[in-house]
């Protein structure tokens, strides 16, 4: 579901991995048709989006289906910016996990099979800000980027 | 989720015939996978060219199935779109795996591996 006011526009889901997947497409869409002018930063937030939403239903509503996630989002030929909301629980300490991911790959059994997606975000997006506000999380991704 | 196995030669390759294999997706390919891979061959090729989005959680995945295999069965994958070949990029996974662009590369590979082997004796 979404609706649009001037330049943002507003997704709602409930969660579910299912409805993760399907919203990461519709933005992935809507930034062509807004004509987002680098596919590659197009592949870039489908990702990170996914796996921003995939952590409030994982850790934030810790599974739970049905709760409400909201994500606004703006874009600009060569910027966007999308803010997550969902009611869920706070991260853990109140802020962001650092995103580091530090692995020896000669060591296969040593080797993370988690913890790559806080990673992915930091590394791709040029601004990831965390807020706890009113029982709620938001989270803002912003990137720039040339055509 | 829906693939298809085969053996050519001592290889066993499984194709996924999934667009997608992400966070809702990966406990089947767990499953799946280890379906596939349970002919004790050594050699194993997984062609994802179906697959046109992976996220951590499925990259993660293969790292278990890498895991699950060990040191002596040969993981092999291939077929990978550009943008399920930047995930491995960008989370540094593409030194762990050794990627190839086709399963026909793959299947050479093990050919040339076990004549190498049976030259060393």
């Amino acid at each position: 579901m979404s609706a649009t006011a001037g330049d943002q526009v507003r997704f709602s889901i409930g969660s579910s991995f299912e409805n993760v997947a399907t919203l990461a497409e519709e933005v992935s869409d809507l930034c062509k048709n807004r004509k987002v002018s680098s596919p590659d930063a197009i592949d870039v937030l489908r990702l990170c989006l996914a796996e921003a939403l995939n952590n409030i239903v994982e850790h934030a509503y810790e599974g739970a289906e049905g709760r409400p996630i909201f994500a606004d989002v703006r874009l600009k030929s060569d910027r966007y910016e999308v803010m997550l909301i969902d009611e869920g629980k706070p991260m853990p300490g109140g802020k962001l996990p650092d995103g580091s991911c530090e692995f020896d790959s000669d060591e296969l059994d040593e080797l993370p099979e988690g913890g790559f997606g806080w990673m992915l975000i930091r590394s791709q997006m040029d601004t990831v800000e965390y807020e706890r506000r009113d029982g709620c999380n938001i989270l803002r991704l912003e990137k720039t980027f040339s055509a | 989720m829906r693939f298809a196995s085969e053996k050519v030669g001592d290889v066993v390759v499984m194709s996924l015939e999934e667009r997608r294999l992400d966070s809702r997706t990966v406990a089947e390919f767990r499953e799946a996978a280890r379906e596939a891979f349970r002919d004790d061959c050594g050699f194993y090729v997984l062609d994802l060219s179906a697959v046109g989005f992976m996220d951590s959680a499925g990259v993660g995945a293969l790292v278990g199935l890498l895991k699950y295999l060990g040191r002596h069965r040969r993981l092999e994958l291939c077929g990978l779109k550009p943008t399920v070949r930047k995930i491995f990029r960008l989370t540094r996974l593409e030194k762990v795996f050794t990627i190839r662009d086709s399963k026909e590369a793959c299947i050479a590979a093990s050919r040339s591996l076990r004549s190498a082997s049976r030259a060393r004796g």
